[in-house]
């Protein structure tokens, strides 16, 4: 399914673990007995390979600051309910804080289609078969949310359902958000560190549910903390309204 | 999972190393892949040689090296090795104010080249 993808085959991998053979200097002798290679030199960089990306990630960030716009990356594994929070979220801030938001699915404009009429303007982004936003994409279509009047304050990304890849890639956001709903294991955060660790803010998503589970909420609490000591954790249900007011005050908090 | 955009990204900064540096041909790879990076060393390790297929880097061997969490403890200044990488806290002092001081990160370590 995922172009990006690779790894069930790649974890039979030729050469990913072999740090018993790594350093490269074992080699720079080839010539006293090979005439035909010709000798080599070893050049030692110490360069992030994501920052191009991140460079990108940072124009996106300058862009969105000089327009007064602040930024949120929801990430979560697919059908965590990002869609239905959004829908919720536009329709309480509508009115009040002047919404953009940039949707992210391999394929489909169903998210976008859902998200209308809430008075934000919608992009959505269809990655194919890619299973992550990058800045590049984001930078790409921001132009296309200001609206005429130039109200927007906040920007709402929902990232590509997937709780590995989207953490990899700053998209330019000023906070990224975990959600992970209350089906899924008080556990997720430490079985998917980077994405938990990279994650200030995390959401428990259909708190609803709670009294048909057998949910231990302060052992998912601990397996946040756990990785991400400082995070701030919002429990609520989009479907009943419960917790959503604290959601939407921080959202508020964060454009003024 | 996205190691394939992440081993074109790789070979993109080898091919301006290689501009820049004014070689001809590159037979090793080095990268180091950090515990909480987000990058499988062993998925990157498959996707490269198709990263590199049709490019100027075509045949260079990659090699990964895995690189633990270290963390600096805010609390009592220690710089410790996390045991795993989603145990954050102070290899000393148990405090769970840390920083993450490497491990964040995939890094082009170095190239062998002709």
């Amino acid at each position: 399914m995922c172009m990006d993808c690779g790894c069930e085959v790649g974890n039979t991998g030729r050469h990913g673990h072999d740090h018993t053979h790594h350093h490269g200097h074992g080699h720079g002798h080839d010539h006293d007995h090979d005439p035909v290679q010709l000798p080599g030199r070893t050049i030692s960089l110490a360069t992030r390979v994501m920052s191009r990306n991140d460079e990108q990630a940072a124009r996106n960030r300058r862009w969105l600051d000089e327009r007064g716009i602040r930024a949120i990356n929801l990430i979560s594994s697919p059908g965590a309910g990002k869609t239905l929070l959004l829908e919720r979220t536009l329709e309480r801030l509508q009115g009040r804080v002047g919404c953009a938001v940039i949707v992210g699915d391999l394929q489909t404009d169903h998210d976008a289609q859902r998200l209308q009429g809430r008075g934000a303007g919608v992009v959505q982004i269809e990655t194919r078969n890619a299973c992550h936003l990058d800045a590049v994409m984001v930078g790409e279509r921001l132009p296309e949310l200001l609206s005429d009047h130039g109200k927007e304050r906040l920007l709402i990304i929902e990232n590509v359902g997937n709780l590995v890849c989207p953490a990899a890639f700053d998209l330019g956001e000023h906070v990224k958000v975990a959600l992970l709903s209350v089906t899924e294991g008080e556990d997720k955060p430490v079985k998917y560190p980077v994405l938990f660790q990279r994650s200030p803010v995390v959401v428990v998503t259909k708190w609803d549910l709670v009294p048909h589970l057998d949910w231990d909420r302060s052992s998912c609490r601990a397996a946040i903390r756990q990785v991400r000591p400082d995070a701030r954790i919002f429990e609520l249900s989009a479907r009943t309204g419960f917790g959503l007011e604290a959601w939407i005050d921080f959202l508020e908090d964060l454009v003024t | 999972m996205h190691e394939l955009s992440v081993a074109m990204a790789l070979v993109e900064q080898v091919r301006e190393c290689m501009e820049r540096e004014k070689f001809a041909s590159v037979r090793q790879v080095t990268v180091s892949v950090g515990a909480l990076s987000g990058v499988d060393g062993r998925a990157l390790a498959f996707c490269f040689p198709l990263a590199i297929e049709g490019t100027p880097v075509a045949g260079a061997e990659l090699i990964v090296e895995e690189l633990p969490v270290r963390l600096r403890c805010m609390a009592c200044g220690t710089e410790s090795e996390a045991v795993e990488p989603c145990l954050l806290y102070c290899g000393s002092c148990a405090s769970g104010q840390v920083e993450i001081i490497a491990g964040n990160d995939l890094i082009l370590r170095s190239l062998e080249v002709t």
